[in-house]
């Protein structure tokens, strides 16, 4: 039975949920801004000295440079391959189409570091260069499936009669795409590309065994952690954050995205 | 096939047109298809034959034997019991409260739905790294929890026991898998309609009857999907163990060094396979329970 | 209405902050009363409803069922059953499984809940249907799952929100002589929410009116539309005339002419007329009320003839008219006198 008793219970669960999820993240933004020597409490004061040393590392331009290089990469050829895969699925019953999502999302069952090992003894084997370009092409693995689930789902939804009165007032097929088609799907198609941009940035494990050695703003952060650890790496790693949630949160307003 | 003039000549053009429909969802399904062949297919058809290698003099040689399986299931087999255990902690950590999380948004937050949501689908994108890497400024010996208990007296000296241990990699794991157990199952809840629990609470059912005969049963799928995509997570991680794991072995880590120092790729592909195929035996077992679960 | 129904509200009331679903109220249910609730959408009637049913805790007040306090018990434990708006049935389980699930809650042997489901089956004829799976069974088979199910619990009170909303014209007609017979069968006692008044006038023994969170009138659907007391009521249930009349010194008079005798306090009052007791151009002796007005329109509707009448003093007057007879028939434009019997009329509270 609904009392408010119950309510303040189950919004209280809701709450601690959200600060679970949320806390520590939260805890590795307030460290970058420490002037102390070590990412702990107490905060001695707030400064930017850490992000200025982040700044002058040169490693850090070199990894923001590649991260850019292959985020920007994989996100266009995803939405692009996506985009004409969901139409192709548009056409497919629903049987068939469903299990196209379901062979897509394969490469997402598997361990991370499986697909990543396998990717890279595959590249050593047919002689191709690791570097950029095989990250690039790993990243299509993963990204190509939220991509087209996105897409599709929208695309499912889409009221045909809508291409139908544009036909109807005189349009040819492909102006109907242009002027109708595109411009209703367009916020979710940049959805798309900055949900594949943000699962790009985010990649440590794959990007790491198919890089070899190519360095990126997660690899970058990996390295940082595992040698010399200082704020600098809650630095770097709230930039990291902010690209990808940010990405992600203007993503889900753009395509009311619930799951 | 025989026919009279007229309907034959439909027969051809409708038939006509239909395969030019479906030349034309060939050509479009065609990039994909590449891409998946060329990037999953082949590549993990590659790493099975790869599993029946061997190396010799740091190179990785041609031939077809079982030892790397039999080193697999041999001396390594205690790790991967040890992994199979976190890992299966893990999951069903994570699924239930996953199922709490994704029922309090279904059904119970009202106002806050939206927003517990939003913070779900957020976490689930971005920061794997990042999540890792807060664990240890919580768990560490500076962490925030010691210098917290320190602070306040309670204790005078850091407890190194919260950080490197089985429970800190299990915490680390929970935390950042939670957002992918709570959406298969929060769209599962999305067709169970009020009215059921109300109708289930009506004919007598208690809250917890109404989670074993209506919330589990309906949600399987969702469950299952859930658990799945934790456990094998959990098991595959070697970032996590790496970061706050300290000496604490998992099978992610072994497969890991194969690839690094121990140059031993053929031994880490026949790892992979038997955790793969250990895995699935654990997630048909998980599914066939959870097909068994009636309600009484 | 029995002094102890066997489902008594007392200033029961449901608020949420500021915003008042339901304001306080008594209503007394009796044994073997089928009572509709009635009222626009918002006006609180589903509240009401759950209230009763254990889905809603009252702010205030007390709810009675057989003597027993049930205000602060859950729908688990209450002697009511509920057939919800959307039916809630569980896809997961067949129709036979659905019906006896609460037997099953309630611990019952197996023998007895096959009986027992068997045995409600047949009252709702599903007989044919109890091992097919919900999923495909047409919009009239759910309802009737749903009504098994709670009728199977043998409630004190079977509870319905609206339980034809969802049907189509045809079948909402055999529905309702399907919960008629029903009711006459097992005599229990109904309490059914609407906003349709027609189900409410054709199913009811007893109709309570809301609007506005309020209980505005409880009656026998004749009384309550016959003798309605406000104009929300009036207009509500099928279609009235509301005049404008003013009382002085016992003598009331309408603001388009006509008067009539009437005790009461002097002031600005409101009559309602339905539009089928008003006769149109009146042989002498057979209206107590005349008014002149003038034909606007004329409507054919089969079995009868609308009129829509302007009045002297700028209102408007609609009449209902018997088609076959050849002297009701009046062109727009035409000057006619209107009239009714004093007692088909009725003075208005408010």
């Amino acid at each position: 039975m609904e009392t408010p008793g119950r309510t303040f219970f189950w919004q209280l669960t809701g709450v601690i949920f959200v600060v679970f999820m949320t806390a520590p993240l939260v805890l590795v933004i307030l460290f970058s801004f420490t002037g102390g020597d070590i990412a702990a409490f107490p905060i001695p004061s707030l400064s930017l000295r850490w992000w200025r040393a982040l700044f002058a590392k040169p490693e850090f331009y070199e990894a923001l440079q590649n991260t850019a290089i292959i985020g920007v990469s994989v996100s266009a050829i995803s939405t692009i391959v996506g985009t004409v895969t969901a139409l192709g699925m548009l056409k497919l019953s629903e049987r068939a189409a469903a299990f196209v999502t379901f062979l897509l999302g394969l490469p997402l069952l598997l361990p991370a570091l499986v697909l990543a090992v396998s990717l890279l003894s595959f590249f050593i084997a047919i002689g191709l260069k690791l570097g950029l370009f095989t990250v690039m092409l790993s990243h299509l693995l993963f990204t190509l499936p939220f991509v087209v689930m996105i897409i599709f789902s929208r695309l499912r939804t889409f009221d045909l009669s809508i291409i139908e009165s544009a036909r109807d007032l005189g349009a040819s097929p492909m102006r109907a795409f242009w002027t109708v088609t595109l411009p209703i799907l367009t916020p979710t198609l940049i959805g798309a590309a900055l949900i594949a941009l943000s699962l790009s940035i985010d990649d440590l494990i794959i990007t790491f065994f198919t890089g070899s050695g190519a360095a990126t703003l997660p690899t970058l952060v990996w390295s940082m952690i595992r040698t010399n650890l200082t704020p600098a790496t809650n630095a770097l790693g709230t930039l990291l954050l902010a690209v990808t949630l940010g990405g992600t949160l203007i993503a889900m307003r753009l395509t009311k995205f619930r799951g | 096939m025989k026919a009279s003039r007229l309907p034959d000549g439909q027969v051809i053009r409708d038939g006509a047109m239909r395969i030019r429909g479906q030349w034309s969802v060939a050509w479009m399904m065609t990039p994909v298809a590449i891409i998946f062949t060329l990037l999953f297919i082949l590549p993990s058809l590659n790493y099975f034959v790869l599993s029946f290698w061997r190396v010799a003099a740091f190179r990785v040689v041609p031939d077809f034997s079982y030892a790397n399986y039999a080193r697999a299931l041999g001396q390594h087999l205690p790790v991967l019991l040890y992994t199979f255990k976190l890992a299966l902690l893990t999951a069903m950590m994570t699924t239930v409260l996953g199922f709490l999380l994704a029922y309090v948004i279904r059904f119970r937050a009202g106002r806050l739905a939206p927003f517990l949501l939003l913070v779900t689908l957020l976490t689930l994108f971005g920061g794997y790294l990042m999540k890792v890497y807060a664990w240890k400024t919580i768990l560490g010996n500076e962490g925030v929890i010691n210098t917290a208990l320190l602070g306040l007296g309670l204790i005078d000296q850091p407890i190194t026991s919260l950080f490197y241990s089985p429970g800190a990699v299990v915490v680390t794991l929970v935390h950042f898998l939670l957002p992918f157990a709570v959406l298969p199952i929060f769209s599962s809840l999305r067709g169970v309609e009020e009215a059921e629990i109300e109708s289930a609470r009506d004919l007598g059912a208690s809250g917890w009857r109404v989670v074993s005969d209506i919330l589990v049963p309906r949600c399987r799928t969702g469950i299952l999907a859930a658990f799945s995509l934790c456990f094998l997570a959990a098991v595959g991680d070697y970032v996590t163990p790496a970061i706050v794991g300290g000496t604490i072995s998992m099978f992610g880590r072994i497969i890991e060094s194969q690839f690094g120092q121990a140059f031993n790729a053929p031994l880490g592909a026949a790892l992979s396979f038997v955790m793969l195929f250990a895995s699935a035996l654990v997630l048909l077992t998980a599914s066939l329970l959870l097909r068994l679960w009636r309600p009484r | 209405m029995s002094e102890n129904g066997l489902v008594r509200l007392e200033g029961v009331s449901v608020s949420y902050g500021t915003f008042h679903a339901l304001r306080p109220l008594d209503l007394a249910i009796g044994h073997g009363d089928f009572l509709a609730i009635l009222g626009p959408s918002g006006c609180g009637k589903t509240t009401l409803l759950r209230a009763i049913g254990g889905f809603q805790r009252p702010t205030s007040g007390r709810i009675l069922i057989d003597g027993q306090d049930v205000t602060a018990l859950g729908p688990e434990k209450r002697p009511s059953n509920t057939v919800f708006q959307g039916y809630g049935l569980f896809p997961h389980l067949n129709v036979r499984q659905n019906i006896g699930y609460g037997l099953r809650i309630a611990s019952r042997g197996r023998p007895e809940i096959a009986r027992e489901v068997e045995h409600i089956a047949a009252l709702v004829r599903l007989q044919e249907y109890l091992d097919r799976p919900i999923d495909k069974l047409s919009g009239g088979q759910r309802q009737r799952v749903a009504l098994a199910r709670a009728l199977v619990m043998r409630p004190k009170v079977l509870l319905l929100d609206e339980p034809l909303a969802a049907l189509d014209l045809k079948l909402r007609q055999t529905m309702q002589e399907e919960l008629r017979r029903i009711h006459r069968e097992i005599g229990g006692t109904f309490v059914f929410v609407t906003h349709d008044q027609s189900e409410a006038l054709s199913l009811a023994t007893r109709i309570a009116v809301m609007n506005e969170g309020h209980l505005v009138q409880i009656g026998s659907p004749e009384e309550i539309y016959q003798r309605p007391q406000s104009r929300f009521v009036a207009t509500f249930l099928g279609e009235a005339n509301v005049l404008a009349a003013t009382r002085r010194a016992g003598q009331v008079t309408f603001a388009a002419g006509g008067s009539f005798a009437s005790k009461g306090a002097d002031g600005d009052i409101a009559i309602a007329v339905r539009p089928e007791v008003i006769r149109i151009a009146p042989s002498p002796g057979t209206a107590d009320l005349t008014l002149r007005g003038q034909v606007r329109d004329r409507l054919y509707l089969g079995s009868h003839l609308r009129y829509e009448i302007g009045l002297a003093d700028g209102g408007r007057l609609v009449a209902a008219a018997d088609a076959t007879d050849r002297r009701n028939l009046h062109a727009p434009g035409d000057e006619i006198t209107v009239g009714w019997a004093h007692d088909a009329q009725v003075l208005l509270d408010k």
